[in-house]
């Protein structure tokens, strides 16, 4: 694990939000979640970039739900956790934690 | 519902190929809308939202893709097998892939400059393999370059046969005393053709023989596909020898049976024997006598009597390796010089030498010439044309073309993005063209016509590479242009452009109309050249011939007994004359020994008070009914009648040519000329006929009566039949009347008169043909240019053309407007083309008969048949123009210019 790069931000939190939306992970209640939850506006096309970046990585597992008339026909294209990307939150959100420890005081008194 | 514009759809289409992804984006765009929609905070213009979503898109996933394949950031291993394609395959599929669907999409225009691209290929490749086959493809023979013709003076048409063929003494004074020639061998120039006939093996058949001397094939390099050659010693002064089957001849009456080799043959009544077959590969009438035919190949013997028949042979010599001709040349004349030692005569010699490939097809050189610039302009029109094509079609695509440019798309890659698109086209019309021009070529192997290697023509690895050539070249010339022009478009200014309903193309308006009116000017040539041609033809058609060709049939007699009574000879063809002359449909029947563009036999002939005056008339010896039959007219005195016989005093008719060199200024009737020891009283004269080609006029002739010279000294006897009918029924009814008359006369073969004719001018017609097809295919295409380039700038015009129709402009002051439009650049290109032509014209003065190269009524009427076309052309557009509907014009807006 000593060469793999931790994730960034972005990649993080979109990885976060797709754990926490579930089955129903795609990019628009993606992009929701991290504006309702963090006010994290991100635009709908740096959305797609890192979500099928994280796919290429092997993280997420892109698959097609059913079409919709509302979505005139097309099929939302559903994101879920890999067990390499469940590893990498867990080894991202370690190594922020081990960071953090102990720490939140300073910035906190000033 | 509110889908996304097809050309967003296109782009993001290319930006991000994984089309599942491509679903979800573009289904996650239209719920954005619905949700924004039911916050009632929906965009004014649901199509500018599309537009800009999508660019946005699009430009993000390029650029990841780019960064990706520079290598990009952090680990991904799994991304860089992919990406490790090479990237110019990769791109080249790509573009590849990119152009055929949007071919696909404007598949009328695609599948209009495939048709245009592949009629040009074809005509070039076909007029290619045409020049191949003439002027650059070896002579089908061994080291054909070390081959000469050798000929008594120059060898030109028309000349008397006798006056370039050579002795047979100098023929063994090149064979054994030359030091540059190698060897040096003869063919006979005066076989007829059905002077020999086969007997004894079903229908009788009358053949064509070739005689050669023994050394003639080996020195060409010919070997037999069946058996073998014959040898000097083999070979007979008379009757029964040796004798070869040209494979024609072979497969069409033996069936290709290889048993006949060593068989006997009836020929003439003798028994020849068949020692060998020649193979198909060696076509004499090809090379040497375009037009005729030869059957079998039989010994020339070199000896005393040969020699003494006088000018005979027509040599063929072959260089050693390294001579130069005009010193081998040189030498043969030193040779001829020396002073004659031998028993009998010796004619002179002035020996000539001509490379073989030059004295084949030295007289078509012009033409094919001809033909090949002539082809190389309908490719500059193709070009030019399909340039037009694709120009029209990228005004329409500059906006995609813009957009591609702003996301990132190298100027370098859109050139060759259009590059390909091009290519492609071209692949596909070479394709289309390469069939044409096997179509093209095989049917002019079969056509019957009196040019030299013409069934050699076929297509072949030269003329494939040719044409792929040309495909490439192609490509360059007619993709480039429109590549170069759009790849510079610049993405504000084109957008900006159309969405105020501006002309998108006007910048390249001045780009087409000169393609246009240099297609209009390439085509003038083209028209100027084929009608120059044409009118010629027709002077040639319209020539006064001093004879009546149709309606004639021939068909070819011998008494070849020899040693028959006299008495006997006479009474053989006087009967087979009435029988034919009885026959129902027949109304005027004769003998004759020379069928018109047959054959040019000349006799001397002298005053007897004055052999200084001589002449060498072209002569006929014919019966009485000659001149009905064959429509001379009689200028003067009497025609030949049944009291002239053999006891009778000897008589002639002469024509007038012949009557001015004689007695120039006086009356021949009743005059006396001498023609080997006999004399001959001049009973009438005629009007000369221009018997041997229409092109050529009448020289000297003169007609002895058959029944004085007891039907004897007739060099190829036909009887000829004049008759109402047609051709088929005249012939069947000469057969069927002489049929049971001589069972052995071969009847199969008759001779249309008009068809001996009609052979003699097809060199002229073939060229005719061909010119007249590209001139029609160019003027097709500069119709199809003007046209093209009208209609679209009455499009891009409709909002100016709405105004003025909104402004009370007339109907017809529309129509007249986009009409003067088209004739200004027709007319332009008329001017330069015409003015081209007209300077041009002296390459073609040499294939003119009865024209000049500057032929007024060929150049007006070219220049009406433009202008009614290029009119034709802008009229559609024009009365388009004039349906214009002013409200629906000024409110179209942007739609307008797209």
């Amino acid at each position: 694990m000593e060469n793999t790069s931790h994730l960034g931000e972005l990649e993080h939190m979109v990885l976060l939000a797709v754990l926490r939306l579930g089955d129903g992970a795609y990019s628009r209640s993606i992009r929701e979640e991290l504006e309702s939850r963090v006010g994290r506006r991100v635009s709908r096309s740096v959305a797609y970039v890192t979500l099928e970046r994280m796919a290429d990585k092997g993280y997420l597992t892109p698959s097609m739900g059913e079409p919709s008339p509302r979505r005139g026909g097309k099929a939302k294209r559903f994101y879920a956790l890999t067990p390499a990307g469940r590893e990498a939150l867990l080894e991202s959100g370690r190594a922020l934690r081990q960071l953090w420890a102990g720490h939140e005081h300073l910035l906190e008194d000033a | 519902m509110n889908a996304p514009p097809r050309l967003a759809s296109f782009l993001l289409r290319l930006a991000v190929p994984d089309r599942d992804l491509r679903a979800g984006i573009l289904g996650d765009l239209e719920e954005d809308l619905a949700c924004l929609g039911e916050s009632g905070a929906s965009p004014r213009n649901p199509h500018l939202w599309y537009w800009r979503s999508i660019l946005g898109l699009s430009a993000r996933f390029t650029l990841e893709r780019a960064r990706l394949r520079r290598g990009g950031i952090g680990t991904r291993r799994l991304d860089h097998k992919k990406n490790r394609r090479p990237p110019t395959l990769e791109t080249l599929r790509q573009d590849l892939a990119h152009s055929l669907r949007s071919l696909r999409r404007d598949a009328g225009l695609a599948v209009l400059a495939v048709a245009i691209v592949g009629l040009g290929i074809g005509a070039c490749s076909t007029v290619f393999s045409v020049a191949n086959a003439l002027l650059i493809r070896p002579l089908p023979f061994e080291n054909p370059g070390e081959l000469v013709l050798i000929s008594n003076g120059d060898w030109k048409r028309g000349q008397a046969l006798s006056e370039i063929s050579v002795q047979v003494s100098h023929l063994w004074a090149l064979q054994n005393d030359s030091r540059l020639l190698s060897d040096a061998a003869g063919f006979f120039l005066f076989d007829g053709v059905g002077d020999h006939t086969l007997t004894g093996r079903g229908e009788p058949e009358r053949l064509a023989r070739l005689s050669v001397t023994a050394n003639f094939l080996p020195l060409l390099g010919v070997r037999p596909q069946v058996g073998r050659l014959f040898t000097e010693g083999e070979i007979p002064f008379t009757g029964p020898g040796p004798i070869l089957l040209t494979h024609g001849f072979w497969i069409r009456r033996f069936g290709g049976d290889p048993g006949i080799v060593g068989q006997a043959l009836t020929i003439n009544g003798d028994p020849m024997t068949v020692v060998g077959v020649l193979p198909a590969s060696f076509d004499f009438p090809t090379v040497f006598a375009p037009g005729t035919r030869v059957d079998f190949i039989a010994g020339f013997p070199l000896s005393q009597e040969t020699d003494q028949q006088g000018n005979t042979l027509a040599l063929v010599g072959r260089l050693r390796p390294g001579a130069d001709i005009r010193a081998a040349q040189a030498e043969a004349a030193l040779l001829a010089e020396r002073p004659y030692t031998g028993d009998g005569y010796r004619n002179s010699f002035d020996p000539r030498f001509t490379p073989l490939r030059d004295h084949v097809s030295g007289a078509f050189r012009a033409a094919v010439l001809l033909l090949a610039g002539a082809v190389g302009l309908v490719m500059l029109i193709v070009c030019t044309n399909v340039s037009n094509l694709l120009l029209a079609r990228g005004a329409t695509r500059e906006k995609e073309i813009a957009i591609r440019a702003a996301l990132g798309a190298e100027r370098r890659r859109l050139i060759r993005q259009m590059l390909t698109e091009s290519l492609v086209l071209a692949v596909a019309g070479s394709s289309l063209g390469l069939l044409l021009a096997l179509t093209g070529t095989r049917g002019l192997a079969r056509m019957d016509a009196s040019v030299p290697l013409l069934t050699e023509v076929r297509l072949d690895g030269a003329a494939v590479g040719f044409t792929v050539a040309l495909t490439f070249l192609a490509t360059l010339v007619f993709g480039l242009m429109p590549a170069l022009r759009l790849s510079g478009v610049e993405l504000r200014e084109s957008l900006g452009e159309s969405s105020r309903g501006h002309s998108t193309g006007r910048r390249g308006g001045w780009v087409r109309g000169a393609l246009v009116v240099s297609q209009v000017a390439l085509c003038c040539v083209l028209l100027v050249g084929a009608g120059l041609l044409g009118h010629s033809f027709l002077r040639v058609l319209d020539v006064d011939l001093g004879f009546r060709p149709d309606g004639v049939v021939a068909l070819r007699l011998d008494h070849s007994d020899y040693s028959a009574h006299p008495e006997t000879v006479v009474a053989y063809y006087e009967e087979m004359l009435r029988r034919v002359e009885s026959t129902p449909g027949v109304e005027a029947a004769a003998v004759t020994d020379v069928l018109p563009t047959a054959f040019n036999r000349r006799w001397g002939v002298s005053l007897p008070e004055d052999p200084e005056t001589r002449a060498v008339p072209f002569v006929r010896v014919v019966s009485e009914g000659y001149l009905d039959v064959m429509g001379l007219s009689l200028v003067a005195g009497r025609n030949i009648d049944p009291r002239d016989d053999g006891s009778s005093r000897r008589v002639v008719l002469i024509n007038e040519a012949l009557a001015r060199a004689l007695w120039p200024g006086q009356d021949p009737l009743g005059r006396k000329l001498s023609r080997s020891r006999n004399e001959y009283e001049v009973v009438g004269v005629v009007r000369g006929t221009r018997y041997l080609h229409p092109e050529q006029a009448p020289g000297p002739e003169i007609f002895f009566a058959a029944r004085q010279q007891s039907y004897r000294n007739l060099s190829m006897p036909h009887v000829l039949a004049r008759g109402p009918g047609s051709p088929t029924q005249l012939a069947a009814a000469v057969r069927e009347a002489l049929r049971p008359f001589d069972p052995d006369l071969p009847v199969q073969q008759v001779v249309v008169i008009q068809d001996l004719l009609n052979r003699s001018l097809s060199p002229r017609r073939f060229l005719l043909l061909l010119l007249t097809g590209f001139a029609g295919f160019a003027i097709f295409l500069a119709a199809l240019g003007l046209y093209g380039v009208i209609s679209f700038s009455v499009r891009l015009r409709t909002r100016e053309i709405g105004i003025r129709s909104a402004l009370g402009a007339s109907p017809s002051d529309l129509r007249r407007r986009v009409l003067s439009d088209t004739l200004a650049l027709a007319g332009a290109g008329m001017a330069l083309g015409l003015v081209a032509a007209w300077m041009l014209g002296r390459v073609l003065q040499g294939l003119l008969f009865g024209v000049a190269s500057t032929d007024p009524v060929t150049f007006l009427g070219v220049a009406a048949l433009v202008g009614t076309v290029a009119a034709l052309a802008g009229f559609l557009p024009a009365s388009r123009a004039t349906r214009v509907d002013p409200v629906q014009a000024l409110s179209a807006g942007g739609g307008a210019g797209v």
